[in-house]
């Protein structure tokens, strides 16, 4: 690590508009563009959420307003009702929108470009410029994402997983013409943005670290980034892969994932045939489980550090923290199969993944005990960030725990596609990853700002959330034991499930309130940016290093290449305190001034 | 503040987890089980991780909320300086990974039993089943025992099967992928354009209806045959109770029907309508597997019969010289042939 290097590249900053706010080449600029994109999708995401749960409280009722304004628009039909193929189309864009458009890019784009580069002294990524390519090709597949709602047949409406043959044959369903087209080339776009993401923070991790910043005093925030890193760089070029095979079947007329005979509308389909559909869920899923990781992952970077920070402890097993962040790293490319337990897959093949998956679950726990171990005799500072980062562990529990019974093969075999499972990637990726990502913005919010959030409002709204949110998700649980399937647009045809439809209404009044109590949060945002208390550069006492800088970091990060002399999470050392303090800062040279 | 915040994290704390996770506990969601063959190992699988997991809930999730409520910040309270235990470290790796290698082994058998100890095919009936947007086909072997002739039953929608008997199910789609999903029998087998999957289970209770409290009844074969069970002349009816679309179903004579064949002791008789106070009532037929814009309403009905029953059926079926939707079993005929007899 050469500190001269860094000193020479040094550019003045820019001034115009454009290369100041639009094309910037600074990590933090391009944080915060990733970070208010990724919010708006959030709300048109969770706004799609809201239609979902008013169709299946209420089918085929008129919606609300909204319903009026667009009648015979988008989803709705002539009544303001939504239509079949428009729950479809919303069922899609949800979990499209919340997996690629909203976790990954929050995570990973806004997070891990703001902190990463403060965390380990550097002035920026390695590769500025792939950084800001790497933003604006998201964009260009959220331009392409949400320009297939004008399309006159409407947007993909094979789910978020687009399973072959329905995604494949566009007389399978309205939205497999046009829309699926736009569906693949989007994710090919995002899918881009994301490899390129992620061989630019590798590098930066790998190759920027300020002197003393040795592998065991990364702070496990950026530990997490950089296995999500190497995720993203592994497993998304075999996304974009199936994508093109899926576009060159609706384009060029090949046949990858059709077989040989398939009729759709009583019509012979894809010419020479000879593809097979389970091929698409092989590669999908060979993505699509490491993604869940790219979900979690950051997050669970996030929760320790907030957790180390508001329990003033250092972090509990940092080492075995870093290891079960990599068992998961080695294990997570081989578990895909378990999404194909029913799929008509080899049994010997499903019994294979069974234990790979079994496996997994334990680096998990490891954390988890961990996690524990860190809030043991701490001195747990109940702030909003600490509030979220401990639901974080509590939700996570959960969702790790349901995601046993869907591990074991033969208790799959009754909760496959049910609204078990509904509920517990709910419980992971929005209980669990979202109260992280919450607690990180209420925590490095002053950083990004200069300003501090309020603690009130932040409280507030944590509180009203954890309460709505488990009085969503919770009862999902028992759908899925009482059958429900998932991505029907209304259960009421099924004479087996009409004991469950009270139980549905439930869940969508919670659901309502879950979403308007993020209103609070909306309001707390944009009030604190403009009027929110001056932040001091430190307002958390945290050790780190972007904890040294002003507030809001300056242009080029550090003045100084900072030297680091010890691990992240010194809270409470005797050293400190005998400093009258209960933290050292990572750069802060105390007890090495001689040397 | 402070005061307040703490109460409502415990409130909150309270609400979520305990109350929710006892009712869990009643299993009162859970469908009741109708597969002899294999749906209680599965139940019991179910119940296996449930309580391992509820254990391991209740100590995680307490010892969390206890370390909130213990350790909170507070005027005097200092953290205690520590990077880890190594030996605490080892328990919590250690018996979490003897669980889970325990319970992957432990579902293994299970598992192989219910997909790979298929019943031989002289003990047990093979149905073939052609799924399609958005609805379920069944064919029935003729009574040479070879399917593709011309004389063989096929239904849509219908499937019936005798009690305590084992099925393979050999299926595939027209379309896109489906999935055969009969809650009761915990089966759930996805239906592959292009491939055939098998799969089998054994229905060792019988569904009826009682007709004076409109409500569906779960027999046993010796229950059903104590009572005196209506095989046709009724129609399953519904009424929409208000805006959440749930359904108050029941059961109606047709229109004009005087007499119906009423089953009791293994006896077809017909009586007369008015007499009937039960009613042969299907299993349902969902589908798991998004397959376009019909998903919702794609159902069909597995009904249980006693052998008499099924006789009665089938004899009724070929009769009837009953047949649909022959385009399709000309592509199967075509495809999978291998599979015919
Ligand atoms: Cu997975
Ligand atoms: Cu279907």
């Amino acid at each position: 690590m050469n500190v001269e290097s860094h000193e020479e590249i040094i550019h003045p900053e820019p001034t115009g508009f454009f290369r100041k706010y639009v094309w910037s080449y600074d990590h933090k600029v391009i944080a915060k563009q990733y970070f208010f994109t990724t919010m708006c999708f959030l709300l048109l995401g969770g706004f799609l959420a809201m239609l979902i749960r008013w169709q299946l409280a209420y089918p085929f009722q008129p919606v609300p307003i909204l319903g009026k304004l667009l009648a015979s628009r988008f989803f709705f039909d002539s009544t303001g009702a939504i239509t079949p193929s428009g729950y479809l189309q919303i069922v899609t864009l949800h979990g499209t929108i919340m997996v690629f458009f909203v976790m990954i890019p929050l995570l990973v784009g806004a997070f891990g470009n703001f902190l990463i580069p403060l965390q380990i002294g550097a002035r920026d990524v390695a590769f500025p410029l792939l950084n800001a390519l790497s933003y604006w090709l998201y964009v260009l597949g959220g331009i392409v994402i949400l320009s297939s709602l004008f399309l006159r047949q409407g947007a993909a409406e094979s789910g978020w997983t687009a399973y072959p043959p329905l995604s494949d044959v566009s007389t399978a369903t309205p939205g497999s013409g046009m829309g699926q087209i736009f569906w693949l080339i989007a994710i090919f776009i995002v899918g881009f943005s994301s490899i390129v993401g992620g061989i630019n923070f590798l590098t930066t991790i790998v190759k920027m670290r300020a002197p003393g910043m040795t592998w065991g005093r990364l702070p496990l925030v950026t530990w997490a980034q950089l296995i999500t890193a190497v995720f993203q760089t592994l497993a998304t070029p075999v996304l974009g892969a199936a994508a093109t095979l899926m576009l060159c079947d609706k384009l060029l007329k090949t046949a990858y994932f059709i077989p040989t005979g398939l009729q759709s509308a009583d019509q012979l389909i894809g010419g020479a045939g000879g593809g097979h559909p389970l091929l698409w869920q092989h590669l999908f899923w060979f993505y699509s489980h490491p993604a869940v990781y790219i979900l979690v992952l950051p997050a669970m970077g996030i929760a320790s550090e907030l957790i180390a920070t508001f329990s003033r402890k250092p972090i509990f097993g940092y080492k075995p923290m870093v290891v079960s962040l990599a068992v998961i790293m080695g294990l997570g490319f081989v578990v895909w199969g378990h999404h194909m337990f029913v799929s008509g897959m080899s049994p010997a093949m499903a019994t294979g993944f069974m234990m790979t998956t079994m496996l997994i679950a334990l680096p998990s726990s490891v954390k988890v005990f961990n996690w524990l171990g860190t809030l043991w005799k701490g001195s747990i500072q109940l702030t909003s960030a600490g509030l979220c980062g401990i639901s974080f562990v509590a939700m996570f529990i959960i969702g790790g725990l349901s995601g046993i019974f869907l591990a074991a093969t033969p208790v799959d075999i009754y909760l496959h596609d049910s609204y078990y499972v509904i509920a517990h990637f709910h419980y992971i990726v929005f209980g669990a990853s979202l109260f992280a990502i919450f607690g990180g913005i209420y925590y490095w919010f002053p950083k990004m700002f200069g300003r501090m959030m309020n603690e009130r409002l932040g409280k507030l709204h944590w509180l009203l959330t954890f309460i709505t949110f488990n009085l969503t998700f919770f009862p999902m649980h028992f759908l899925g034991e009482g059958g429900q399937m998932r991505r029907l647009a209304t259960i009421t045809n099924y004479e087996f499930l009409q004991p469950l439809q009270n139980l549905n209404v439930f869940i969508s009044i919670a659901a309502f309130l879950l979403g308007i109590s993020q209103l609070i949060f909306i309001f707390n945002f944009f009030y604190s940016m403009l009027y929110g208390k001056k932040a001091p550069a430190n307002p958390w006492n945290a050790t780190g290093l972007e904890w040294t800088l002003p507030s809001p970091v300056p242009y080029y990060n550090f003045e100084k290449i900072p030297m680091v002399y010890r691990g992240p999470y010194e809270y409470s050392s005797p050293e400190a305190l005998k400093q009258g303090k209960d933290w050292i800062a990572q750069s802060d040279p105390l007890g090495f001034e001689k040397s | 503040m402070k005061k307040i915040l703490m109460a409502g994290l415990i409130v909150a704390l309270g609400i979520c987890f305990f109350p929710q996770h006892c009712l869990a506990l009643s299993f009162g969601y859970l469908l009741p089980n109708v597969n002899d063959a294999y749906g209680n190992m599965i139940d019991h699988m179910y119940s296996v991780i449930f309580w391992i997991v509820t254990i391991v809930f209740l100590i995680t999730e307490g010892f969390l909320v206890f370390c909130v409520i213990r350790y909170r910040s507070k005027e005097g309270r200092q953290a205690t300086y520590t990077h880890g235990n190594k030996y605490a470290e080892i328990i919590w790796t250690v018996i979490p990974a003897i669980i889970l290698i325990w319970l992957a082994i432990y579902q293994k058998q299970t598992w192989d039993f219910i997909r790979e100890d298929f019943p031989p095919p002289n003990k047990s009936l093979t149905v073939q089943v052609f799924a399609q947007q958005f609805a379920w086909n069944f064919r029935y072997a003729d009574p040479k025992g070879s399917f593709g002739a011309p004389d063989d039953i096929t239904t849509i929608d219908q499937m019936h099967v005798p009690v305590g008997k084992k099925v393979v199910i050999h299926m595939t789609s027209d379309d896109v992928i489906h999935d055969f999903f009969v809650p009761y029998a915990r089966l759930k087998q996805d239906a592959v354009p292009g491939m055939l999957s098998e799969s089998w289970f054994e229905m060792d209770k019988l569904g009826c209806w009682n007709l004076k409290s409109q409500t569906p009844m779960i027999l046993t074969r010796k229950q059903f045959e104590n009572l005196k069970v209506a095989l046709d002349g009724f129609l399953l009816m519904y009424k929409v109770l208000g805006v959440t679309g749930a359904r108050k179903y029941y059961y109606e004579p047709m229109p004009g029907k005087k007499f119906a064949d009423v089953i009791y002791h293994g006896k077809v008789s017909r009586e007369p309508i008015a007499q009937v106070q039960y009613v042969q009532h299907p299993f349902e037929i969902a589908c798991s597997q998004l397959c376009g814009i019909g998903h919702y309403r794609m159902v069909g009905y597995l009904t249980v019969d006693t052998p008499a029953s099924y006789r009665w059926w089938m004899k009724k079926m070929i009769k009837e010289k009953y047949q649909t939707n022959m385009r399709l079993w000309r592509v199967w005929d075509k495809y999978y042939p291998q599979y015919n007899n």
